[in-house]
């Protein structure tokens, strides 16, 4: 048989080469996944309006920003449309996210998108967690 | 007066949209991305792009449901607009759904403290039907802007138009040197 065939030296090689290389894309897999969730779960909470959760969310820089934008959804109401969350790049300590979706308001039967999709969103890990740091 | 200020009656702040209050001015989540420069609010937004003399800021009605923050916020509104060079005109609200007319108090005792102009429309509404609102007791009663209408006039929307119009008229010659 080929297992049979093979230099015990080459076998341990291959498997540490292979749980090396699944320990990367396991790391690389989770940071990115959190990051992205990180701003999925931010307008989770901002269209709950669940501040507790919101600030919890944010990035300390970010978080006045933060309760400016619930604040500013005071007189509406607000749903969230098919939002999805990648990780798109890297800037120093912030990875950089990007997302598809809508949040939209309705003010009195009327309805207002706000598209999700044309900004870039901040994202650092602050306290062992993942939080939104603002958007370009 | 209405030659000087043309190309500003039909256009659509950036800074108003529906729902909006005095928070939702200062928060780019509201920005009109396609004209917005990044995490800019909509009013610098606004002041940026149509680089106005002037600006009547009527706010309140959605500010019902944060009471606390309506001060703070209009505050600075009222800065950031004088720091632009843009003269704030203020103006009561029509409704009383706080109940206790607070809002409108917050406004008159900011007009005179900033020294600003205050539109008075709560009291021009008073002699109006049903005060110049709907059902809802916040939004205005419509009518076309046919000043010389007196059936329009009876609605607060016109009355509110004709107003503005007014004291823009005031303002504008009072702070206009002569020739």
């Amino acid at each position: 048989m080929l297992i049979q065939s093979r230099n015990p030296k080459t076998w341990f090689l291959l498997l540490a080469g292979a749980l090396l290389l699944g320990g990367i894309l396991a790391a690389c897999s989770s940071g990115s996944s959190n990051a992205a969730s990180a701003v999925e779960s931010y307008y989770t909470a901002l269209v709950a309006k669940d501040e507790a959760r919101l600030a919890s969310l944010a990035c300390a820089d970010w978080e006045e920003d933060a309760l400016l934008e619930l604040d500013s959804l005071a007189a509406v109401t607000v749903t969230l449309q098919d939002i999805a969350c990648q990780v798109s790049g890297q800037e120093g300590a912030f990875s950089q996210v990007t997302c598809r979706g809508a949040l939209v308001a309705n003010y009195n039967g009327e309805e207002l998108e706000i598209s999700l999709s044309d900004r870039v969103y901040q994202v650092i890990e602050e306290g062992g967690d993942w939080r939104m740091c603002g958007y370009r | 007066m209405i030659d000087a200020f043309q190309g500003s009656y039909g256009r659509t702040s950036l800074a108003a949209k529906s729902g909006f209050n005095a928070s939702s001015v200062f928060a780019s989540l509201w920005s009109d991305r396609a004209q917005s420069q990044p995490e800019e609010f909509p009013l610098a937004c606004e002041y940026r792009i149509q680089r106005p003399s002037f600006a009547f800021i009527m706010l309140g009605s959605n500010d019902v449901y944060h009471l606390d923050a309506f001060e703070t916020q209009m505050r600075k509104i009222i800065e950031f607009s004088i720091e632009q060079g843009v003269v704030p005109i203020l103006s009561t609200k029509a409704d009383n759904m706080e109940g206790d007319g607070a809002i409108n108090a917050t406004l008159a005792r900011l007009s005179l403290e900033y020294d600003i102009p205050l539109l008075n429309y709560w009291k021009a509404v008073q002699p109006l039907p049903d005060h110049g609102l709907q059902e809802d007791g916040v939004h205005l009663t419509w009518g076309a802007n046919q000043f010389d209408d007196e059936y329009a006039m009876q609605s607060a929307w016109a009355v509110r138009n004709l107003l503005s119009l007014q004291i823009l008229d005031l303002v504008w010659k009072n702070i206009t040197p002569s020739p």
